[in-house]
């Protein structure tokens, strides 16, 4: 048994009290004179042993009806049966709500969402316990516990209306810690209503070591219930809008969009993809035959227009949030580059790799900083930055922190000199040559993304068609891109904020290797470019449900819809700024949590599904207040009936009382 | 100087409504005066003596209607020789009649009870006498009838106070004896004894043929013994101390003296002795009163 106010346990030897009162009465007797001594001696002689044992026992019930009281006031804890026995509601119910993108799924047979249905479940299960319980709701958006006054209206708040983000159910358990630790003691539980999707429950997180011990270490461990709103496997398409770079063709402005269409189950039936930019639709049909198709396409730019939105869409199916994805462009930002090199001849195959050409609408401009001796430019009105030569100086690098988390990119090339040491892990390593008429050649490369992926044909860039005789190696976490043969890392990424590091095993340095020929470096360098722009410009892509408007910062939706900036996909403007937001990718996850999975996830705590029968686990705790406060009216009751006076034997001579009679009338 | 008499036992407002009855006894009394009472004999000497005039309460069987007839005045006819009583107080002034309050005890009222009644039957004419015992008679005082006689039991009575052991039963068994004559006997006594001795000294005396009467003197906190700690009782008459914890012992008690008083009730009924319970919580007026008036209705 454990207490939650053990320290008023210190109150148990107020049960010596009525020990104290009982012993000290007994010396502090006084004299009388009496003149009845005859019956007194009688009835000492004849007091029962039942008479001292009743004195015993009145004194047994006063001294436990103390302990009783303290112990309820120590609000003593007890599982297994007893628990059970006395378990009563909870003072409070948690309500944790996953109202993410993919519980708008249409649950097979019904015509409501699993975000829907878990709404009705609460319902059911909460309103006969409306007059003793209080119910706080935390969904998955802003997971911040909303008190629910009218259980019966809960369909109709704002916290559970449908949304695109996706949910931490572990970062959400959190919260309801939070709230549980902050909130007055008494009995917790805490609901759980999901469709289990795995990428939400995240079960391989270390998080949940951490929930399952501050979940036990609460003075009284809350129960939890999980409603598993299982939508079935509906037949589902889904597109998602990937990247979009400004583009030129012929001198006309155009976009490249990316996309991606998925079909659970897979299916060679071609699905129309209608995309429309600025309000002109076309389509394109898309075979999604091995379950994913990625689709790149060119949308030419009305002339005159430097930016615009448009959105996917797909035929609707059982899941509509996912069949629209949505983007923007603007054109006005010019793709700007800064050049600083050591090597004057790596320095001007950098500057021709990033500006090709001569028109600077197209091809951008680009900036030479000499060796970078001292980075001092502003990269501001910069996209990208390539950096050839040892790191910049430690003084320099908050500067460059900024840049990249802002979106630019910075790639670096390696050379003989010093490394120093960038963003405190970054260090290049030994200078490796290749052997006696030998080249390392690049083994693996990404060719769907990234700045080597394939050509909008499809054709793959000639990576495979590198020579090195000389690379440099680096130290620290980075994202490999692409590999060398024998494994070792040719190009790396670091993505930081809204941008990128990326870091080069060789230069475009004939020494070195020939990646200034261009054929790699070119296309390479041209799509990093345009990834950088992007912080230019005045269009910003984020997550529904992970993008949080600033205070006085309103958003409003471009189709004048009533959408939500902080939690619905679509295209919101403020001013001159355009702000995308998409579905989290995550939702397109079908997997479910595995049985084995939740367990795990559960263990050592009190659980149960809304649909188990038994419910409470013998684990679970329950307060036994109520049972020593029975407990005490008990002891109390029967110490009242044992010192009632005993109905006295009034004989007939003493019940005579003499009525005050009037002489006088007699006389 | 002639040293001042105590008669703070005597209330004579209490005595002046009491005067108006009187105090009779139940059956005949033997008396040697003529007086108020019947006489148990019968036979030729006894005679039509005289009228006299009917008061209330009086046989009206002995009114004689030719005298009504002529005068419109009832008259009884004293055919048989009628003849005073002759009252004996036996006041028991052992040390546990002094239970009570310090001038409100069972003695002291016991004390002016048995004064009041002395006085009212010396002026209604009747004999009174005086016996007061503890282990022992202490005083014995002759039944006679003067003034004079009642001032020397009012001498008594100041004199008196409670001591000594308790032999009721023995004192009672040698008055029985004592006292020859048909008498009315009134005891004053909290009883404290065995109830069938007890009684059998009631027998003795009502074999005698004397009118008893018990005024059986309490108090309430003997009867109720609530008392909430350790006491240590100290006997009055034998100053034996007992250390006992009341609560132990209260329900056990208070069966023993209910016990006790209702056999002690039973046992006059059956022996026709008048049994009347005194607490000291009442006054005189409302301890004789029921008593006085139950006779005088008989």
């Amino acid at each position: 048994m454990t207490f939650i106010q053990p320290l008023l346990l210190w109150g148990l030897p107020l049960l010596l009290l009525p020990l104290a009162i009982h012993f000290l009465n007994r010396l502090r007797y006084r004299s009388v004179r009496w003149a009845a001594t005859m019956f007194l001696l009688l009835a000492s002689r004849s007091a029962s042993r039942s008479e001292k044992l009743r004195h015993l026992l009145l004194l047994l019930l006063r001294t436990l009806a103390i302990i009783f009281i303290v112990l309820a006031l120590s609000r003593p804890l007890a599982g297994g049966f007893l628990g059970h026995v006395f378990r009563g509601p909870p003072d409070v119910a948690i309500l944790l709500l996953d109202r993410s993108a993919s519980m708008e799924v249409v649950v097979a047979g019904t015509e409501r969402s699993g975000r829907e249905r878990a709404v009705e479940q609460f319902k059911r299960s909460g309103m006969p316990l409306a007059g003793s319980t209080s119910f706080v709701l935390i969904e998955n958006v802003d997971r911040t516990p909303t008190e629910v006054t009218r259980l019966s209206m809960l369909e109709e708040l704002p916290q559970a209306q449908a949304t695109d983000s996706s949910a931490d159910i572990p970062a959400m358990l959190q919260a309801a810690i939070v709230h549980i630790l902050r909130s007055p003691p008494g009995r917790a539980e805490i609901w759980i209503a999901s469709d289990m999707q795995r990428s939400n429950w995240r079960p391989d997180s270390p998080e949940w070591d951490k929930i399952r011990a501050e979940l036990s270490a609460l003075p009284q461990e809350p129960a939890i219930r999980i409603a598993s709103i299982n939508p079935g496997k509906p037949r589902n398409v889904s597109v998602v809008f990937d990247t979009m770079r400004n583009h030129a063709v012929s001198d006309r402005a155009s976009i490249i969009l990316s996309a991606t269409v998925t079909a659970d189950p897979p299916s060679d039936e071609p699905v129309p993809l209608t995309i429309e930019i600025d309000g002109v639709p076309q389509q394109v049909m898309v075979n999604p035959g091995q379950g994913r198709a990625r689709i790149r396409h060119v949308l030419p730019v009305a002339e005159n227009r430097t930016h615009g939105r448009g959105q996917l869409r797909l035929p609707p199916d059982e899941q509509m949030s996912d069949n629209i994805s949505y983007f923007a462009y603007d054109l006005t930002p010019r793709r700007h580059t800064v050049v600083a090199a050591l090597n004057g001849k790596v320095r001007a195959i950098l500057r021709l790799a990033a500006v090709p050409g001569d028109n600077e609408v197209r091809w951008g401009t680009v900036s030479d900083l000499g060796t970078g001796s001292e980075l001092t430019t502003d990269l501001d009105e910069a996209a990208m930055l390539l950096w050839e030569g040892p790191f910049p100086a430690a003084e320099a690098q908050p500067g460059l922190r900024r840049f990249i988390e802002s979106g630019g990119v910075v790639c670096m090339f390696p050379d003989h000199g010093d490394s120093g040491v960038l963003f405190d892990d970054l260090r290049w390593g030994n200078v490796e040559q290749a052997g006696r008429d030998e080249v390392y050649r690049i083994g693996h490369w990404d060719t769907q993304d990234g700045p080597l992926a394939n050509t909008l044909s499809g054709e793959p860039l000639p990576v495979d068609t590198l020579r090195i005789w000389l690379r440099r190696l680096w130290t620290g976490d980075m994202e490999v891109l692409a590999r060398f043969q024998d494994g070792i890392p040719f190009l790396g990424r670091r993505l930081i904020g809204r941008g990128q590091l990326i870091l080069c095993a060789t230069p475009p340095d004939r020494g070195w290797s020939n990646l200034q020929e261009g054929m790699v470096l070119v296309p390479m360098l041209q799509r990093l470019v345009g990834q950088g722009t992007e912080r230019l410009g005045n269009v910003r892509y984020d997550v529904a449900g992970v993008f949080r408007a600033n205070l006085g910062e309103v958003w409003k939706d471009a189709d004048d819809g009533a959408k939500d900036v902080n939690s619905q996909a679509g295209v919101y403007t403020r001013e001159d700024q355009i702000l995308v937001l998409n579905r989290a990718k995550e939702e397109s996850d079908t997997r479910v949590l595995t049985k084995d999975e939740l367990e795990t996830a559960m263990a050592g705590l009190t659980w149960s599904l809304f649909s188990d029968s038994a419910g409470v686990k013998a684990s679970e705790q329950s307060e036994l207040w109520s049972m020593c406060m029975i407990a005490v009216l008990a002891f109390l009751l029967g110490e009242s009936i044992m010192t009632r006076p005993a109905p006295r034997r009034v004989s007939h001579a003493a019940a005579q009382r003499p009525q005050g009679t009037e002489v006088g009338a007699h006389g | 100087m002639e040293s001042v008499v105590d008669r703070s036992f005597l209330n004579h407002e209490t005595i002046a409504r009491l005067s108006r009855l009187q105090v009779r006894p139940r059956g005949l009394m033997e008396g040697g005066f003529s007086g108020l009472h019947r006489s148990p004999h019968h036979g030729a000497s006894v005679e039509f003596a005289e009228y006299r005039k009917y008061v209330a309460g009086d046989d009206i069987r002995h009114i004689d209607w030719r005298i009504y007839a002529k005068t419109d005045r009832f008259y009884l006819k004293q055919f048989e020789a009628d003849t005073n009583l002759r009252g004996h107080m036996l006041l028991d002034v052992s040390a546990s009649m002094a239970f009570g309050g310090e001038d409100n005890n069972k003695f002291t009222l016991a004390r002016s009870m048995a004064a009041t009644l002395a006085h009212l039957l010396i002026h209604q004419g009747d004999h009174v006498g005086l016996q007061c015992f503890n282990d022992k008679v202490r005083y014995d005082i002759r039944a006679k009838g003067s003034p004079r006689h009642l001032a020397n039991i009012y001498d008594t009575m100041a004199k008196l106070e409670p001591a000594g052991g308790t032999s009721l039963v023995t004192i009672l068994h040698d008055l029985a004896e004592k006292i020859k004559r048909r008498a009315m006997l009134i005891i004053f006594s909290d009883c404290f004894t065995e109830v069938e001795p007890l009684l059998d000294c009631f027998e003795h005396m009502r074999f005698r043929k004397h009118d008893l009467t018990v005024f059986h003197m309490l108090d309430r906190e003997e009867i109720d013994f609530q008392f909430d700690r350790p006491i240590r009782f100290i006997d009055l008459e034998d100053g034996g101390a007992f250390l006992t914890d009341p609560v132990l012992i209260q329900s056990r008690y208070r069966n023993l003296i209910a016990t006790f008083l209702e056999e002690l009730q039973d046992g006059c009924r059956r022996h026709s002795v008048d049994y009347r319970p005194i607490y000291t919580d009442q006054d005189v007026e409302t301890a004789l009163t029921p008593f006085l008036l139950d006779r005088m209705r008989k």
